[in-house]
C-alpha cells in the first residue's frame, strides 16, 4: 500500500487488452476500486502494436494501462516481481492453465497478497476443468474470492468446486450519465439485439428466422441489429432479404456504435431485448444494459438465462434454435402491452439491485477487505 | 560385573545390566528385556550418561518407569539407524525429557527435541526447543518429526488427538504413549507395539504405516466430520437468535452485528469445503453462501428500498438453509 492506496492490478497471462473492454466488467472492477475503493488500479498486458484507447480519457479516467515489452511468462514475473509491494490485489480473469503459474508465483512474493479470480466462462468449459488435480485445488485454495458472472454458474461451480464460489455478475455503470426519465413513454416497438452481429456464438440467424416466421403477427414491430456484422454473415443478410424483401425496412442493421450514449438510446426506446447466443461467458454486459433500461428480455437457454429474466419474472426463455418458439413467443409478448410493461418495470428495479456495478464491486471489496 | 553381565546402573535394589547385545534390567518387579540393545562403537561415556539417565528418570513411581522403558527404546532406536532426528515431546517437560535430548546431540548434533507444553516451568531444559503453541490450534510443519512423545498426557479420546500431530510426523515415524495403558485411546492400544516390561509396566508405541494412517484418519476423520458439522449446526442456530432483531437494531450496531454474522458465516462456509466431499446435499453450501451475499447485501445497502428487499432475502435464504440442513441426512442429527 503506497500513499494509503492499495494496488489493484488485473494482469493478463497472454495479450493485452482493447478499448471496448474497458467498459466491460475487466475495466469496469478495476475502475471502481479506483473511483470508489481508494485503489490505484492497473491494466497489465502486451498489445503490439498498442492500441487507441480514448475511453481511458473519457469514461475510466484514473484507470492505468502498463504494457509489457513482450508476450512471455517470465516478462510477467519480472513484472510481479519488481512490483510485488505495490500489487495488493491481483484481479485475474479466467479459470484458465495460463493463470496457474502467475498465482503460485505471485504467492510467492506476496504471501499476504489477495487474489480475486473472475472464471468469465460458460458451463461446459467449466465442467472441463479437472479441478481434482492438485495444481488445480492448489491454485483454487490460493484464490480469497472465486467469481463466477451467473447465479446458474455459481451454483453448478459451488456444487463442484471444493471451494466457494461468489455470484458477481457483470454490472452495469451509467459512463454516459444518460437519464432514466420518463423511460417508458420513450419505449416504440422495437426487439433489440446488440452484440458481434453474425458470429457463430450470437446465432443471429435464429432471431432472423423467427421474426420473419411472426412479423405479419406483429406488424408495428421491427427489429434492430446494433454492432458490428461479421463478414462471412453479409452473405446469408442478402439472402435473407431476398427471401424476405418485405422486412428490409423492418429490420434494420444499425452497425456498431461507439458513443455510449447513443448506444443506451437504443436500449431506452427498444421495449424488448433478445439475445440468442448459443453460449455466454456468464451474465453478458448488453443483458445488465438491457435491464436498466427496462427492456423485457427474451433469451435462449445461453446458461445465465435465469440471471437475465429474473427467473421469468422480466422475460422469457426459448430453448436454442428453437425458431418456432421463439416466433411464437414474440407473437405472445409483443401482443401483450400489460406483460411488456410489468415486465419492464422489474427489470428496471432489478437492474438497480443487482446489476448495479457500484454495488457489485462493493460487495467484492467487503468480501476482500471486509469492513476495512 | 554380576554373573558375567556388566551393571550398568544400581538404584535401591534396580539393576540394569548389559550384556554384548542385551540390556536387562531388574528390579523388585522382575526382570525386563528388550530387543537386542548395541551401543556399537559408542563408548562408556553413553553408557555412563544412559546409567546417569536412568538413575535421575527413575523416582520409583510408575511414571518414572514408563519414561526409562521408552528412553532406552529410543536409544535402542538410535543404535540401530543413527541419522538426523527430530522428536517432538507433548506434555510437561522432565527429566526424560532433558535426558533424552541430550542423547539425541551425542548421537548427532543436528538432532532436536521439541517440546510442546502449557506447563510453564522455571527449570531449564539444555537442548530443548519449546514452542508455544496451542495444542487445539497447532500449526506443525508437515513431515518433520520422527517420533511424538505424549508424556503423561490424559488423551482421553482419540479425537482429542489433533490430525496436525499426525501430518507432523514423517512415514514411519512413531508415537510414544507414555501412560498408564487404561488412559491410552484403544484404537491405539490395539494397534500398538507392546513391549511387556513387568506386569504392570508395557512400552506403548505404534509406528505409523500407510495402512494404519489411513485407519486412523478414517476413524479420526468421522469424528473430524461430526465436530464440523456441530461447528456449522452451531452457526446457523447463533444466526437465529440474532436475525430477527437485525431490523430493531440501531444503524450502527446492525452493521457491526451484520459484520460478526458475516464473518462466522463464511468461517463456517470454509469449514463446509472442508468436508463437502463428505457431504450427500449439494445445495446447503449455495443456499448458505446466496445467505451471506444478503447478508452483505443487506449490509452495504443504505437504501431504504432496498433494505427490505434484502432483509426479506435473508429470511428466505435462513429459511432454505434451515429446510436443506434439516431435511437432508447430513446435518438432521446434528440438529
Amino acid at each position: 500500500m503506497k500513499d494509503g492506496k492499495r494496488g489493484a492490478y488485473l494482469i493478463r497471462p497472454k495479450g493485452g487488452w482493447g478499448n471496448i473492454g474497458l467498459l466491460k466488467d475487466i475495466g469496469i472492477i478495476p475502475y471502481m476500486l479506483y473511483k470508489n475503493h481508494n485503489f490505484n488500479s492497473v491494466l497489465v498486458g502486451y498489445n503490439d502494436p498498442i492500441p487507441s484507447m480514448p475511453y481511458l480519457q473519457t469514461y475510466v479516467k484514473g484507470l492505468k494501462i502498463e504494457y509489457l515489452p513482450d508476450d512471455t511468462l517470465e516478462t510477467r514475473f519480472k513484472y510481479i516481481e519488481s512490483r510485488a509491494q505495490k500489487i495488493d490485489l491481483l484481479i485475474l480473469y479466467g479459470a484458465g492453465e495460463d493463470n496457474i503459474p502467475i498465482v503460485n508465483f505471485y504467492k510467492e512474493v506476496r504471501p499476504d497478497g489477495k487474489i480475486y479470480l473472475a472464471t468469465d466462462a460458460n458451463l461446459g468449459w467449466m465442467d472441463s476443468i479437472h479441478f481434482q488435480f492438485p495444481e488445480w485445488k492448489n491454485f483454487l485454495k490460493l484464490i480469497d474470492v472465486v467469481g463466477a458472472s451467473g447465479r446458474e454458474t455459481q451454483r453448478f461451480l459451488n456444487s463442484k468446486w471444493p471451494v466457494t464460489v461468489e455470484c458477481i455478475r457483470n454490472g452495469w455503470y451509467n459512463f454516459p450519465k444518460v437519464s432514466f426519465d420518463n423511460l417508458f413513454e420513450q419505449k416504440e416497438n422495437i426487439i433489440l439485439t446488440v452484440g458481434r452481429i453474425g458470429t457463430d456464438q450470437k446465432n443471429n440467424q435464429m432471431l432472423l428466422e423467427a421474426f420473419a416466421q411472426c412479423c405479419d403477427e406483429i406488424p408495428d414491430w421491427k427489429v434492430r441489429l446494433v454492432g458490428g456484422i461479421d463478414k462471412k454473415f453479409n452473405d446469408y443478410i442478402e439472402k435473407y432479404f431476398e427471401k424476405n424483401p418485405h422486412l428490409k425496412n423492418r429490420v434494420i442493421f444499425v452497425g456498431q456504435i461507439d458513443d455510449k450514449a447513443k448506444l443506451n438510446e437504443e436500449f431506452r426506446k427498444a421495449k424488448i431485448f433478445t439475445l440468442t447466443s448459443t453460449f455466454e461467458g456468464g451474465t453478458p454486459n448488453v443483458t445488465s444494459e438491457a435491464l436498466f433500461a427496462g427492456c423485457y428480455m427474451i433469451v435462449t437457454d445461453f446458461g445465465c438465462e435465469e440471471d437475465a429474466t429474473a427467473e421469468g419474472r422480466c422475460g422469457e426463455i426459448v430453448p436454442l434454435n428453437d425458431i418456432p418458439s421463439l416466433a411464437d413467443t414474440f407473437k405472445k409478448v409483443c401482443n401483450d402491452s400489460n406483460k411488456l410493461l410489468g415486465g419492464g418495470v422489474f427489470a428496471y428495479h432489478y437492474a438497480r439491485e443487482y446489476f448495479d456495478a457500484e454495488k457489485i464491486v462493493a460487495r467484492l471489496y467487503y468480501l476482500l477487505y471486509g469492513s476495512n | 560385573m554380576e554373573n558375567g553381565k556388566f551393571i550398568f546402573a544400581e538404584d535401591d535394589g534396580v539393576k540394569h545390566f548389559l550384556t554384548d547385545n542385551l540390556l536387562v534390567t531388574t528390579s523388585d518387579y522382575s526382570a525386563i528385556s528388550f530387543r537386542p540393545f548395541q551401543i556399537g562403537g559408542k563408548n562408556f561415556f553413553l553408557l555412563a550418561e544412559i546409567s546417569k539417565a536412568v538413575r535421575e528418570i527413575n523416582d520409583e513411581s510408575p511414571m518414572a518407569m514408563f519414561r526409562i522403558i521408552t528412553f532406552l527404546s529410543v536409544i535402542n532406536e538410535l543404535t540401530q539407524k543413527p541419522k538426523i532426528y527430530k522428536f517432538l515431546q507433548i506434555g510437561t517437560p522432565s527429566k526424560f525429557t532433558s535426558h533424552l535430548a541430550y542423547i539425541l546431540k551425542v548421537f548427532d548434533v543436528r538432532s532436536q527435541l521439541y517440546c510442546l507444553t502449557d506447563n510453564k516451568t522455571e527449570e531449564e531444559f539444555q537442548h530443548v526447543s519449546f514452542m508455544s503453541m496451542n495444542i487445539n490450534d497447532l500449526n506443525l510443519p508437515n513431515s518433520k518429526f520422527d517420533a511424538v512423545f505424549f508424556d503423561n498426557v490424559n488423551i482421553g479420546s482419540l479425537e482429542n488427538i489433533p490430525r496436525e500431530i499426525y501430518l507432523s510426523l514423517k512415514n514411519f515415524g512413531k508415537i510414544f504413549f507414555i501412560a498408564h495403558p487404561n488412559s491410552i485411546p484403544q484404537p491405539f492400544v490395539k494397534v500398538s507395539k507392546e513391549f511387556k516390561v513387568t506386569q504392570n509396566y508395557s512400552l506403548m508405541s505404534f509406528t505409523l504405516r500407510a495402512n494404519l494412517k489411513a485407519n486412523i484418519f478414517a476413524q479420526s476423520d468421522n469424528e473430524n466430520l461430526n465436530r464440523k458439522k456441530n461447528q456449522i449446526v452451531r452457526s446457523i442456530k447463533e444466526l437465529s437468535k440474532i436475525i430477527y432483531k437485525l431490523e430493531f437494531m440501531a444503524d450502527d450496531e446492525r452493521k457491526n452485528t451484520l459484520d460478526g454474522i458475516i464473518s462466522s458465516i463464511a468461517q463456517s462456509e470454509k469449514i463446509f469445503n472442508e468436508i463437502y466431499a463428505e457431504l450427500n446435499s449439494r445445495y446447503t453450501k449455495t443456499y448458505f453462501n446466496e445467505l451471506k451475499e444478503a447478508l452483505i447485501d443487506y449490509r452495504l445497502t443504505d437504501d431504504e428500498n432496498f433494505k427490505s428487499v434484502f432483509y426479506d432475502k435473508i429470511l428466505e435464504r435462513y429459511k432454505f438453509v434451515l429446510h436443506e440442513m434439516t431435511a437432508r441426512d447430513d446435518f438432521a442429527v446434528e440438529f
